[in-house]
């Protein structure tokens, strides 16, 4: 595996695809750790920090429709794409800290270039 | 809220180089945050997608995603293995459920596609993702309400996994149906072509209707006409 160029953290709504938090226009701090989830499978609990009051809230409202990447750009491969599924979260904000936190419960990866199923 | 009308200039065109779209309900760069359901019904895009054009492999989930064409073919692509073309007569339906990655393009180089993209929200979330095309009876459909998408679903009709019903009819100018809208249930109306009258208001080409508490739903073709029935809670 090529070394990891470039990470992109994206949280969208799932329905429409407004974009929240997108870490390539919008450098923003965050933590990525994987965890065992559901089933046994690899979910993976986020940090964001320093996610100001107003979307923190907004990310709330949708939080049972949320789409987190990790977009990965390699050097000499193609990007690859880490979907990650959030069913009941916990998705939780820390005002006083500005701190985002979600958990996913599942992941796909997937290579936009190389989509043949 | 018993009847809304919503004539189809009074929703938003977003527009890509190969495709339009006029969304019902905020979608994509439309976003009205008083406009973002109509019961369990999230999305009813109107589109139009050039020739050999479409969207590339991305996720959904929870989500029951059906897609009626109305001209054209679409080519569906995911992760789960499947690989077909749905065509004009037939419906398909994905339940996303825990994730599925599907990517979906104008099957012809040369024909532009036109389809309703629906989306509604499952009975249960967490459920696994499936993927069904079916053809429905297009002969049907003439001066009745025939149902191609359904919870129960069969050979002719995609099954959902949500209490509702989707109808199409072709009503010949001058004929009339009547629809029984249970309690606590809501329709959404599209007419695809033609021009309606429902329960007295006219609606056109690619005009929607939003329904809550409306025991009768009446219908009457003014002049021929195609149009989508949703029952839905």
């Amino acid at each position: 595996m090529a070394a990891i160029r470039k990470e992109t953290l994206l949280i969208k709504h799932a329905v429409g695809g407004r974009t929240f938090i997108d870490t390539a226009k919008t450098p923003i701090s965050y933590k990525a750790e994987t965890v065992h989830a559901m089933n046994g499978q690899k979910g993976c609990k986020f940090v964001v920090d320093n996610v100001p009051d107003e979307l923190g809230r907004e990310i709330l409202v949708w939080k049972e429709e949320l789409n987190v990447f990790l977009f990965r750009d390699y050097e000499n491969a193609p990007t690859r794409k880490l979907w990650f599924y959030v069913l009941n979260g916990p998705v939780e904000y820390d005002a006083a800290n500005r701190r985002l936190s979600i958990m996913a419960q599942s992941s796909i990866e997937y290579v936009p270039d190389h989509f043949h199923p | 809220m018993a009847m809304q009308c919503f004539s189809a200039d009074s929703r938003p065109l977003a527009q890509m180089e190969w495709a339009t779209s006029r969304p019902s309900f905020s979608f994509g760069g439309y976003f009205d945050p008083v406009n973002t359901s109509f019961g369990v019904m999230r999305v009813c895009n109107d589109d139009e997608i050039a020739a050999g054009k479409g969207f590339g492999p991305h996720p959904h989930s929870d989500m029951e995603i059906v897609t009626v064409v109305l001209s054209g073919a679409i080519r569906h692509q995911d992760n789960l293995g499947n690989d077909v073309v749905t065509t004009t007569g037939e419906v398909q339906r994905m339940t996303a459920g825990t994730g599925v990655i599907h990517a979906e393009y104008n099957a012809s180089d040369t024909e532009p596609l036109q389809s309703l993209q629906l989306w509604f929200m499952p009975s249960e979330r967490g459920l696994k993702p499936s993927f069904e095309s079916i053809a429905y009876d297009a002969a049907g459909m003439a001066n009745t309400l025939l149902p191609i998408v359904s919870q129960q679903g069969s050979s002719q009709v995609a099954s959902i996994h949500q209490d509702m019903t989707i109808y199409l009819s072709k009503l010949d100018a001058g004929k009339e149906l009547l629809f029984r809208q249970g309690p606590g249930r809501r329709v959404f109306m599209f007419v695809i072509e033609g021009k309606l009258s429902v329960n007295g208001q006219i609606m056109e080409r690619r005009d929607t209707a939003r329904m809550e508490a409306e025991p009768k739903v009446a219908l009457k073709a003014d002049e021929a006409a195609w149009f989508m029935l949703v029952d839905l809670p």
